[in-house]
């Protein structure tokens, strides 16, 4: 018996995705953006009418409140993989092929499970836990289980003659051949796959093009077809249990450096860095606790996490004794040598991202932040934070003589003062709901402190800035 | 008090800049009581005639100043004022060469330019930088020290005190008097929001991203006196005014001279065109004039009136033209406000026969109205490039130019752009644009939009809305006007500014056809109509095969002939001009129009503007029954007596105005004009009371006269004059007699000259058969490109030509006819030597081409394919092949047929189904007539036509056709959105229904049940033409 | 004894005293020329321990600070907020960012620091951070790692109360780092006794700002100054500025 290929095709995988978010019953779409056509239509949708490959104006004419959203690939080929993550612990030969299919080397599995349908069952429990819609067959080669999957043929079967007459009776456009051929097949009487099948392999390559007999030749199991497998990325997992339970937070240091040592290892071994790593703290009779330790720049050495760990700790409060502790690390990527340039005089041993992600362990995430230029007339809209250092200054003109200080909010001026320069009127911001009226002057008042001041339509005056 | 005159200001004809139109800065600064207002777009003028039209239109005290914005290539700002015409004719020179230097819509100015203005007055922008201004300074006084001012303007942005620092020394440095300006873009703080879009769509990024891009504040627009006084210093104010009081040139003093070397020398204007016009009696009325008293006196008043006018050039001008275009026959015919003269009956230009129609003169030319008179002629619209070419070459590139169109924003284009600049997804924009009926009387774009979900609170969306109601109406680009010729004596951009259009070969001035109308200046249009080439190749058909020679003028002659009139009230007029279409139809049975006038009257009132004036239905009551037509007055019996009492032609609407209501000549004129754009800006309103107090005063009641505003209103814009009627009827008339004595010629003249027309090929040729003429399939060895007549028992049939197959050229086929030896090809291999591209081989196999060398469509392909690939030496060795493709069945070859010539010869889809025992019982449409009217029946049939007319209340003609004939189907609202699937994907459709029979033998089915029969079909890829 | 005694140890006093005083007078004129030639060092001409400097941008405060800030080591400022204290460092840390790319910490200013300001002076924003830590231990702690770090070429802080233990790390983070620590106090006396290298005390003045040297490690006193902002920042100091309208100015708005 030749090989047995599985095929499963996901028709809607985006809309499955987006419709297991909200239940409700609504008539959603998604176009293709480039050629504006439906490809994918929720239920409520296909009852008003619209088919597939229809476009936008029939759509919305057939149906009133509709909800449009642009097909997304990407998206899609990510659901993909998760898909194919999860059948990994069942099935180890799968290959994707396009944004919507997955393609099973069945054959190698049966011994394993004994004979197809347990193994498909098995397969089908898997699949149906993750409610996305599908259509699957077999074939004797990796083409023909993929036009019998997209011909929603829905039969598991290893014999031959269902599978060729199924193939017979394929209709030429679900195959891969590109529509002007399949036209030119069309204008000589040949519409099916069985039709194809019929003239002699040299015929076609003679009068087509030779790709087509390719492709053929593969269907029908004559060439061979080479086929790439998934392999999920490796990640650190490692579970420590415990001599005796530990209530105290700081005496959770010692098996903590344990698990680093390990980590330093493994990342050490295939030279990876990774900018976070997690503890999962199993408590007696109480939920996990889990504490997530972050570094801006990628680290491995088990010295400088056990650092970032304790200035962590010192914040945990524990409510229940310790009993085991996971250390977990996801994000590890392969290490850029660094290349400092020679002159800059390095008299610390610190860099810059490990002082920031020292900072950031000792007073929160967000109290550390890096001042950027924003591009809006209001002051309050121009002067923006941003988390992370490495993101790029915005080249904005500047105007001279601005504030050194600006208030988080303008506040009503109470003192009197004398007006020194002005008036700069700014008008803008229509379009969100902070619009802006005012005349900024500046100002001294009588200890001699310079204001930045503006005054309202409704000649109320506000401070809103100082000149420190 | 301040005195203060605005010196540079924008108006939206810069164009995604300005953002108020010219009309709107001028009554502004009127109203803010400035001495004067300069309107200075970026390197045009159009912006000025508008400015100049509304004063004169709204008769504002404030002093227009005609300037222009410069920005030269290396950054100096310049605005350039006109005190004097010669300063004027200065400017549109150095407008047109900058911009015919670069492609349309941008321009290239150097220095040198500016160095060749000898008296404009100019006006500079220092940009801030030190070094840069004091350059430009040193070059700027070098050339012009006593006509060079600098510019300041305050808008209060962050360092303003610096800049105004820096101009006074440069003011000092130099010596340079200051004056104030404003740096206008606004005619109103309010319109901040419009022009933040307008940038924004300039720069194509949303509003929201464009930050401190924007303009900061609403200062850049007209702003009070007493506010302008707390910003400038009293000096720079005076200044502006010294100013606007050395510009004295006003737009009026533009003067037109028309081309002077069309006279012969020894002869004045006048006595040439008398000479010509005698010449033209005599060809024109051979038999004498004896039993047309009246023609030979309005002869004499129409010539004194046009010497009074000096207007003899703009005819012998139009009748050079002409003249030119009966030489090369070329057919032509003159139509608009000119045929209603007698004179030009005589120079040949009109071909309205005065003995026929009661020409009014009065619409021509008249005495108080100034306004100079237009010829539209239209030629061949395959030989009208010719007549183009004749101008320029006669008159020379620089003596004449095409007049602008401006091309502004309307409702869907506003909805995309204004979305855009405010961030709404792309996708959401399409589905809204698609969505809006834009002919819903009831409700309103605005609410319609919120019910596709735009959520109304949002402020966002507050604003989405009033951005597209103001930019709709904004111009976009100016653009060139179908063929509207301006033709000048002396060299144009004298007289206006004149620059590149997107075609290569052409020059477009910055005036459109309303600026040119309100100035004076004489415009030609040469437009193109499909249905004189149709004529003209039915006429040579003739010629060839029938041996008659006919011209429109002898098929004129012959008067009203019963039996073509008879064929009109059937309303078997397929492919006649203009009374071909769906409501025609079903309104010529009950017109029953038999005289040249009637026909006049059917081309106007199948109209919408009579339509939806309420006019068709008392005009066919008062048909039936002339005896209780009641005229209010003597007068208007005089003017209604001739369409039954009902006004149906503007030229009757004006002349209501003028007896009933006593308005002057120029004031009816004036209602026209206003009637056709009300719609945007609501003038109408206006002439309205005038009128109803007109009609009261000269004691009609109040009802009647109401009764007329109303139908006048219903005009607006599709009010049609007689004038262009009676052209128009002209060829309608010679259309139908040629379908009634040559029929084959007709369809084949209208088959060459396509596209064009309201029918589809398919359909011509439907209709050729119901009139039992034979069609002839495309053959490789009988056919020629064009379609042609060919003898075949005993009668006229028409070829089909290689034109019809889609995919092949026009060389390729010619290359076929030529190549091919008298008894024609042999086999396919003789073909496959001509190394013809393969693709348009397989064009010819699937329209079964290649019949005559016994090969079916598929067998021809295949054999086709086998030659490709090993080249041709190796062919004839070829063994016979193991696979040959069995014949298509029936079914398949006639979507073969609709894929390569978009027709069907030998079967019609509707026959194969009913031969497939697929369509169950149904009525085809020939056997409709003994159907009693209210009886239940069903029709089948291919939907080659929807129409929902805005007049109707949701109601959709639907049309269907069998291979018998066609079915007018009527679908009311409530039907149509119940079975809206059925409705609006089907391409063929059984429907059950009510057969309707209205008056005059009109047959409709309100349809009950609509069934779509299309999958039976599903690859038929029929287009129809749907007009929703 | 006597009165010969007593005139004998007179007139040996005398003697002794005389002697002295010759000696004294001679040893000037000895001085002089010892002098002359260069074999005598004194005191006063000793080249004044001079600690790398920072030019501050504005030439008296240079000459006042004898080169400009000091390249490490702990500034206090005694100020009122708003009268341009903050204007008087930007110059200098403007000209070393642009030099070496080092990190400039703010932490916990009194308002939120005005992006535009920064970039206005040519600073580049990537270098800035800013920490928002309202615990006074934090506070320190943060400033004290900055120092040392090396990767930070200055910090900015507005502490409460300043012990002198704190300050000595500071001066050794600052040390062990190469960096500066500038700290901003309101009242007077903070930060009298502390073992900063440099305290200033401000007070406001219409063109520009009064500056008062309170304490400089290895310096005499310097008498009070004024510094004119007129050339930098001349709209925050000319009151009748050029405009011509800018009295008259009570235009409603709109």
């Amino acid at each position: 018996m030749q090989g047995l290929w599985l095929y499963l095709h996901f028709p809607q995988l985006q809309l499955d995705s987006l419709l297991k978010q909200q239940t409700q019953e609504e008539a959603v779409i998604i176009v293709e953006t480039s050629r504006m056509q439906v490809v994918q239509m929720s239920p409520a949708a296909y009852e008003s009418g619209i088919r597939k490959h229809m476009n936008l104006g029939a759509a919305a004419a057939l149906c009133e409140a509709l909800q449009v959203l642009p097909y997304e690939e990407k998206s899609e080929r990510d659901t993909l993989k998760e898909i194919a993550h999860h059948l990994y612990h069942i099935t180890s030969d799968i290959s994707f092929s396009g944004p919507s299919g997955l393609l099973i080397r069945a054959h190698t599995m049966l011994n394993l499970y004994q004979g197809l349908k347990h193994y498909w069952l098995a397969l089908q429990h898997q699949l149906t836990a993750l409610e996305f819609t599908y259509h699957y067959a077999t074939g004797h080669t990796p083409l023909a289980a993929k036009l019998l999957a997209l011909q929603g043929w829905h039969h598991i079967s290893d014999d031959n003659e269902k599978i060729t007459s199924a193939l017979k009776k394929c209709a030429l456009r679900l195959t891969d051949l590109d529509n002007k051929s399949v036209q030119k097949l069309n204008r000589i009487g040949i519409q099916h796959l069985g039709e194809l099948m019929a003239i002699p392999l040299p015929d076609i390559a003679k009068r087509f093009s030779h790709d087509m007999a390719d492709y053929l030749g593969r269907v029908m199991g004559l060439l061979p077809h080479p086929v790439s497998f998934y392999h999920p990325e490796p990640h650190f997992h490692h579970y420590k249990e415990l001599l005796y339970e530990i209530t105290d937070s700081q005496r959770l240091l010692t098996p903590i450096t344990h698990l680093l040592d390990a980590l330093e290892r493994f990342l050490r071994l295939r030279d990876k860095l990774t900018t976070q790593i997690c503890f999962t703290l199993h408590l007696r009779d109480a939920p996990e606790l889990s504490v997530y330790v972050g570094a801006q720049q990628g680290e491995y050495r088990a010295a400088m996490w056990k650092n970032l760990v304790s200035l962590q700790l010192e914040k945990l409060s524990l409510t229940a004794p310790v009993t085991g502790m996971t250390l977990h690390a996801e994000k590890a990527y392969i290490r850029q040598p660094e290349r400092p340039d020679l002159f800059t005089t390095k008299q610390g041993e610190l860099s810059r991202l490990q002082l920031l992600s020292m900072l950031q362990a000792k007073v929160g995430e967000n109290a550390v932040f890096s001042p950027r230029l924003g591009n809006d007339h209001r002051p309050e809209k121009h002067s923006l934070q941003v988390n992370s250092l490495n993101t790029p200054a915005s080249a904005v003109s500047a105007y001279p003589l601005r504030p050194s200080f600006l208030l988080p909010h303008p506040v009503p001026l109470t003192e009197k003062v004398t007006i020194e320069h002005g008036p700069e009127r700014i008008q803008t911001g229509w379009w969100d709901d902070a619009p802006a009226e005012r005349d900024y002057f500046i100002a001294r008042n009588h200890a001699g402190q310079w204001y930045w001041v503006f005054r309202t339509p409704q000649q109320q005056w506000y401070l809103h800035g100082i000149f420190s | 008090m301040h005195s203060y005159a605005e010196l540079f200001c924008q108006s939206n004809f810069s164009f995604l800049t300005g953002a108020s139109h010219p009309e709107e800065l001028v009554e502004q600064a009127h109203l803010l009581g400035y001495q004067a207002i300069a309107i200075t777009d970026e390197c045009s003028v159009a912006g000025v005639a508008r400015a100049y039209t509304a004063i004169k239109e709204k008769s504002l005290t404030i002093k227009l100043i005609v300037g222009s914005l410069f920005t030269l290539s290396d950054g100096l700002r310049l605005v350039v004022l006109c005190p004097t015409h010669t300063a004027y004719a200065e400017m549109c020179r150095v407008i047109t060469n900058a911009r015919r230097r670069s492609p349309k819509g941008q321009y290239e100015l150097t220095f040198w330019d500016i160095r060749t203005f000898k008296q404009c007055l100019l006006i500079w922008l220092p940009q801030g930088n030190e070094a840069r201004d004091n350059a430009w300074a040193e070059q700027l006084t070098a050339v012009c020290q006593e006509r060079l001012w600098i510019g300041c303007q305050r808008h209060l942005t962050a360092n303003e005190s610096d800049y105004l620092a820096h101009c006074e020394k440069l003011s000092q440095a130099y010596t340079l008097p200051v004056t104030a300006c404003g740096g206008v873009l606004m005619h109103h703080p309010d319109r901040l929001p419009l022009q933040h879009t307008l940038c924004a769509i300039r720069e194509g990024t949303p509003v929201a991203s464009l930050g401190r891009h924007l303009l900061p504040n609403r200062e850049r627009s007209l702003r009070s006196l007493d506010k302008l006084a707390h910003l400038f210093p009293r000096k720079w104010l005076d200044e502006s005014v010294a100013i606007a009081k050395r510009c004295t040139f006003c737009m009026s003093e533009l003067r037109y001279q028309y081309p002077a070397e069309l006279i012969p020398n020894g002869h004045t204007p006048t006595s040439y065109l008398r000479q010509l016009v005698e010449q033209g009696i005599k060809t024109r009325f051979p038999y004498g004039l004896d039993d047309y008293p009246h023609i030979l006196p309005t002869i004499e008043k129409e010539l004194k009136l046009i010497a009074l006018k000096r207007y003899e050039h703009f005819f012998i001008t139009v009748y050079d033209i002409v003249q030119f275009a009966k030489s090369r026959h070329i057919l032509y015919q003159g139509r608009g406000s000119a045929a209603n003269s007698i004179v030009c009956y005589c120079l040949e230009i009109t071909a309205v026969d005065p003995r026929q129609a009661d020409l009014l003169f009065e619409r021509f030319i008249s005495k108080e109205r100034d306004e100079e008179p237009d010829i539209d002629v239209d030629f061949e619209h395959e030989r009208r490039e010719e007549v183009i070419q004749y101008i320029y070459q006669k008159y020379g590139r620089h003596r004449t130019a095409l007049a602008a169109t401006v091309v502004s924003y309307r409702t869907k284009s506003a909805l995309r752009e204004v979305g855009k600049a405010l961030g709404i997804k792309e996708t959401q924009l399409d589905y809204f644009i698609k969505n809006i009926n834009h002919r819903d009387r009831d409700l309103s774009w605005q609410t319609q939009i919120q019910t596709l979900g735009l959520d109304a609170n949002a402020t966002l969306s507050q604003h989405f809305t009033s951005l597209v109601e103001q930019i709709r109406g904004f111009p976009r680009h100016l653009s060139q006007h179908v063929g509207g010729f301006v033709i000048a004596s002396g060299p144009l951009y004298e007289l206006v500014p004149v620059e590149n259009a997107s075609m290569a070969d052409r020059s477009v001035i910055q005036w459109d056809k309303d600026d040119l109308e309100s100035l004076g200046l004489l415009k030609v249009d040469v437009l193109a109509l499909g249905m004189l080439t149709a004529i003209r190749k039915s006429f040579q058909l003739i010629a060839k095969h029938y041996q008659h020679e006919w011209t429109i003028p002898d098929i004129t002659r012959l008067r009203d002939d019963p039996q073509v009139y008879r064929m009109i009230q059937k309303a078997d007029t397929v492919g006649v001009f203009q009374i071909e279409s769906r409501a025609q139809m079903s309104m010529l049975p009950r017109l029953r129009p038999k005289s040249y006038y009637d026909l006049v009257i059917q081309i106007a009132i199948v109209r919408p503007g009579p339509i939806q004036g309420g006019m068709v239905h008392p005009f066919l009551k008062n048909r039936e029954h002339p005896a209780d037509i009641r005229y209010p007055s003597k007068a208007l019996e005089q003017v209604l007596g001739r369409t039954n009492g009902v006004p149906i032609f503007q030229e009757q609407v004006i002349k209501i105005a003028m007896v009933a209501a006593g308005f002057s000549g120029g004031e009816a004129d004036q209602l026209r004009r206003a009637m056709g754009t009300w719609k945007k800006n609501g003038q109408l309103e206006m002439y309205g009371e005038k009128l109803v107090k007109g009609m009261l005063a000269n004691h009609y009641e109040l009802d009647y006269a109401q009764r007329i505003f109303e139908q006048i209103k219903g005009f607006g814009t599709y009010g049609f004059p007689e004038s262009h009627a009676a052209s128009f009827a002209v060829l309608a008339y010679v259309s139908s007699w040629l379908k009634h004595y040559y029929p084959a010629a007709f369809y084949v003249g209208l088959l060459n000259s396509w596209p064009m027309g309201f029918y589809a090929p398919a359909q011509l040729i439907e209709d050729a058969k119901r009139h039992h003429i034979h069609i002839l399939p495309i053959c490789i060895n009988q056919s020629v490109y064009d379609h042609t007549l060919e003898y075949h028992q005993q009668e006229w049939a028409i070829r089909l030509g290689f034109r019809q197959v889609k995919g092949l050229s026009e060389a390729t086929a010619m290359k076929l006819c030529e190549c091919r030896s008298e008894k024609g090809f042999a086999c396919i291999d003789e073909i496959r030597k001509l190394n013809i591209r393969q693709d348009e081989l397989e064009a010819l196999a699937s329209a079964n081409v290649f019949k005559a060398l016994s090969q079916h469509r598929y067998q021809a392909r295949w054999s086709l394919m086998t030659a490709t690939n090993q080249g041709t030496i190796l062919s004839e060795a070829l063994p016979a092949d193991a696979f040959s493709p069995d014949a298509a069945s029936d079914m398949q070859s006639l979507v073969e047929d609709y894929q390569s010539i978009r027709l069907s010869l030998d079967h019609h889809p509707v026959q194969l189904l009913r031969e497939a025992g697929l369509l169950g019982r149904y009525t085809p449409a020939d056997q409709l007539i003994n159907i009693r009217h209210q009886q239940v029946v069903s029709v089948v049939g291919l939907v080659t036509g929807r129409q929902r007319p805005g007049t109707s209340k949701g109601v959709t003609f639907m049309t269907l056709e069998d291979d018998t004939g066609y079915v007018n189907v009527v679908v009311w609202l409530a039907t149509a959105r119940h079975q809206q699937k059925h409705f609006l994907k089907s391409t063929i459709v059984k429907v059950t229904g009510i057969l309707e029979r209205g008056d005059g033998g009109v047959t409709h089915v309100i349809a009950g049940r609509i069934e779509d029969k299309s999958p039976l079909l599903d690859k038929l890829t029929f287009k129809a033409r749907h007009f929703h | 004894m006597n009165c010969a005694e007593s005139t004998n140890i007179i007139m040996h006093i005398s003697f002794d005293f005389l002697l002295y005083i010759h000696t004294v007078l001679s040893m000037n004129t000895l001085l002089a020329s010892l002098h002359k030639k260069r074999l005598v060092w004194s005191a006063k001409q000793a080249p004044l321990m001079q600690p790398p400097s920072l030019a501050t941008g504005f030439t008296e405060l240079d000459d006042a600070l004898s080169g400009g800030w000091p390249e490490s080591g702990v500034v206090s400022i005694n100020s009122l907020s708003g009268i341009g204290e903050l204007r008087l460092l930007l110059p200098a840390l403007a000209l070393r960012n642009t030099q070496n790319k080092r990190l400039m910490i703010i932490i916990t200013p009194p308002y939120p620091v005005n992006a535009e300001f920064l970039h206005e002076q040519g600073i580049d924003l990537t270098d800035v951070l800013i920490v928002n830590v309202n615990a006074h231990q934090s506070q320190l702690w943060c400033a004290e790692q900055c120092l040392k770090s090396g990767c930070c070429a200055c910090v900015l802080m507005w502490p409460e109360k300043l012990q002198h233990h704190q300050v000595k790390r500071f001066q050794l983070a600052a040390q062990q780092g190469c960096s500066v620590l500038f700290t901003f106090h309101a009242q007077q006396h903070a930060t009298a006794g502390l073992p900063v290298s440099l305290a200033l005390s401000l007070e406001p003045a219409s063109e520009g700002i009064k500056v008062n040297i309170t304490k400089r490690i290895g310096s005499w006193p310097v008498p009070p100054f004024t510094l004119s902002y007129q050339s930098r920042w001349p709209k925050l100091t000319q009151s009748a500025n050029a405009t011509p309208d800018y009295h008259g100015f009570k235009e409603q708005l709109g």
